[in-house]
């Protein structure tokens, strides 16, 4: 159950442009991305350390290599 | 979204936490280059003894949210949360909300988890924490309210096609006395003060409820004081003190 001032027609209604985002845990940090190939470019970083955030390497635009396995 | 990314996950986090200055094999390979190819020194950051978690957008919960809405999920949360609890370093949290609301039970999930920490947290609702956002805005130890954020109290609702019988109404009121619950207990603010904010008609267009302002929310004692990141810092400071004291005398 929602409890939000969003309408649930907001919420709900998906117009479908949006590009999917993968998660992926590189150097232990969880990254929030789009996936190219072998490659995610971040979009959003998740987490609680506010060092990670002043880290150059997970700043958004920035690609990552994913473990293929 | 996979599985195993989860898994692994929270022990990769505490991994983190706990060996903050322990670079792995790939970062010394990358600061011996970077001394090597370019002369520089890359700077040492030291571990943040204050961890920030920042709720934004929808909080999204048992149901996946079409990609369109900006969410926060609880399995990222819960995860940070207990690691932060179980860390040796990590002192205190401060928790930045700028929430239109969300699911019930995830967001009672956080603010119980939240409510339920031994390390200080002190909360700071900056643009809007509305709905669900006010139980979390008030789950810390600490409130805080930018003189420019709003929080909306309304009832809560459903629409779609549901079965229309006492039941039904009946399940609804528990829903809303279980966040009325939450937020009695963990403010200052009085029961009959809350419920009639929440089912105030003269505020909002074509809806019930009210929305309050910077000062208004801590003038009806549902936020502890208004200010920003200086004052949210030094509270959080003073209470990691006082516990730091506390658990020293028990010694």
């Amino acid at each position: 159950m929602l409890y939000t001032i969003m309408p649930q027609e907001l919420i709900m209604g998906n117009n479908g442009e949006n590009e999917k985002l993968d998660v992926a845990m590189y150097k232990g940090v969880l990254v929030e991305g789009i996936r190219m190939g072998d490659r995610l470019k971040i979009t959003r970083l998740i987490s609680s350390d506010p060092n990670n955030y002043l880290n150059d390497e997970f700043s958004p635009g920035k690609y990552i290599k994913l473990d293929v396995k | 979204m996979d599985a195993h990314i989860y898994k692994s996950y929270l022990r990769n986090w505490m991994n983190a936490v706990n060996e903050i200055n322990e670079p792995d094999g790939i970062e010394q390979n990358n600061t011996t280059e970077s001394i090597r190819e370019t002369g520089t020194m890359p700077l040492q950051q030291p571990a943040s003894d204050i961890h920030c978690i920042t709720v934004i957008g929808q909080i999204e919960g048992h149901m996946v949210l079409p990609p369109q809405n900006k969410t926060t999920k609880y399995e990222h949360i819960i995860p940070q949360l207990i690691a932060i609890e179980e860390s040796k370093d990590i002192k205190g949290v401060i928790l930045i909300l700028n929430t239109v609301g969300g699911d019930v039970e995830a967001g009672l999930a956080l603010a119980e988890l939240i409510s339920t920490m031994s390390k200080p947290v002190v909360s700071l609702v900056l643009g809007g924490g509305h709905s669900i956002g006010v139980p979390l805005a008030v789950s810390a130890k600490h409130s805080i309210i930018a003189s420019t954020a709003a929080m909306t109290i309304h009832p809560i609702r459903m629409n779609g096609l549901f079965i229309g019988s006492p039941q039904t109404y009946d399940y609804m009121n528990k829903m809303q006395e279980r966040i009325i619950g939450f937020v009695v207990e963990h403010s200052n603010i009085s029961r009959e003060k809350f419920s009639e904010l929440m089912l105030n008609t003269g505020d909002i267009a074509n809806e019930i409820g009210t929305v309050l302002v910077g000062q208004e929310a801590v003038d009806c004692s549902l936020i502890d004081e208004v200010g920003g990141i200086d004052t949210a810092m030094k509270r959080l400071r003073e209470l990691i003190v006082l516990k730091e004291n506390e658990t020293g005398n028990s010694h």
